[in-house]
């Protein structure tokens, strides 16, 4: 997905969920951010943490990674793996984070 | 005994396997499909600590990871083992694309409720020894890839706890320009470059360990020039790899 920061800037990030969004390239440098979060070293931990989430994929023969859902009492947090982006979502952990995940589906058209 | 309650979890249809595993990728127990076998599984636990280190940095205090690949899931659920040495163990489920995540659900909550109460009865050296007797752990290490900085049990909270409420300017150009305070813009700047160098050595998690490191050098008070050396001497202990650690003292030579 060629425009993905600019759909995470321009749909994404406005959905009322969202508290804060980045997206970063497969290297974890930082291509787009929004929200109260340093964008960078957040960035850089979403695609380590895939990384290591798809290495279990290989062993486990589950294919490739698409998506990271991170639940807990005080914040919740999704990560979504395309092509060479990453896009890290951090929600209000009130909502329910299987709704998003089916809006970010339609957003994102997968 | 964790099997029966792992096997439990395995009658959910779609389920391939569960384990369980403690911070050190040790395999506690298991029970899985006879394709996934103990090289395998063991491969796996070692990548789910991994990505459990990462997850922690950003949420501390998470309950439930979901990872959705093509053809399946893998969901980690936290086993937090309280009483006088708490600890912390995952439970790993395996799962094909027919699972029904909402089932699975119900027959987590029971078997992380089951698993804790067998967990926290257990002593914490025999957890896995007594598991390894019956030849259900597998002995495995940390998951130290190449150049990888462990990080210290104790020192995950603190970035954690900053987790959303790092500030910074989102397109700041170094570690000087986020919530790391320093005295002076040549400050700045020798975090940054120490950032780079590291970088080379252990991927785009170095920000996050350079902050760290200038926590620990210098706790409350601003980053000084001063503080450099103790700063890349923190650093460079902390890399594991001998040749990956000579790289990063001959790039910060200069600096």
């Amino acid at each position: 997905m060629s425009n993905l920061p600019q759909i995470a800037k321009t749909q994404i990030a406005k959905l009322p969920e969202v508290v804060a969004l980045v997206v970063t390239d497969d290297a974890g440098a930082l291509l787009e951010s929004s929200g109260d979060i340093d964008g960078e070293a957040l960035g850089a931990v979403h695609v380590v943490t895939t990384q290591a989430l798809a290495r279990c994929g290989d062993a486990l023969g589950l294919g490739p990674l698409h998506r990271v859902a991170v639940a807990g009492p005080r914040r919740a947090c999704l990560i979504s793996v395309h092509d060479r982006e990453v896009l890290g979502i951090y929600l209000d952990p009130t909502r329910p984070i299987g709704v998003f995940e089916k809006k970010l589906e339609l957003a994102l058209r997968r | 005994m964790l099997e029966p309650i792992l096997q439990s979890l395995r009658e959910v249809e779609g389920v391939q396997g569960a384990m369980v595993v403690d911070p050190t990728a040790v395999i506690v127990a298991h029970r899985a499909h006879t394709i996934y076998d103990v090289t395998v599984l063991q491969q796996v636990a070692r990548a789910v600590v991994s990505s459990i280190d990462s997850v922690q940095l950003i949420q501390d205090d998470w309950d439930m990871l979901t990872a959705h690949f093509g053809d399946g899931k893998l969901l980690l659920r936290s086993l937090r083992v309280s009483g006088s040495r708490p600890r912390r163990y995952i439970l790993a489920v395996i799962a094909d694309s027919t699972l029904n995540v909402a089932f699975l659900g119900v027959a987590l909550r029971v078997a992380a409720g089951k698993l804790l109460t067998e967990l926290e009865a257990a002593p914490v050296a025999s957890a896995a020894g007594s598991a390894a007797a019956s030849g259900a752990a597998v002995p495995g290490a940390m998951a130290t890839g190449t150049g990888r900085l462990p990080l210290a049990e104790a020192s995950r909270p603190e970035l954690a706890r900053t987790g959303l409420s790092w500030t910074g300017t989102s397109t700041g150009s170094g570690v000087g320009s986020s919530d790391v305070g320093v005295t002076d813009p040549a400050s700045s700047t020798f975090l940054s470059a120490c950032t780079k160098a590291l970088a080379a050595s252990i991927g785009p998690m170095a920000k996050v360990f350079v902050k760290e490191a200038v926590r620990k050098v210098c706790g409350e008070r601003p980053f000084s020039r001063n503080d450099g050396p103790a700063l890349l001497a923190h650093l460079a202990a902390g890399i594991e790899d001998r040749d990956d650690r000579a790289t990063f003292q001959r790039a910060t030579r200069s600096l």
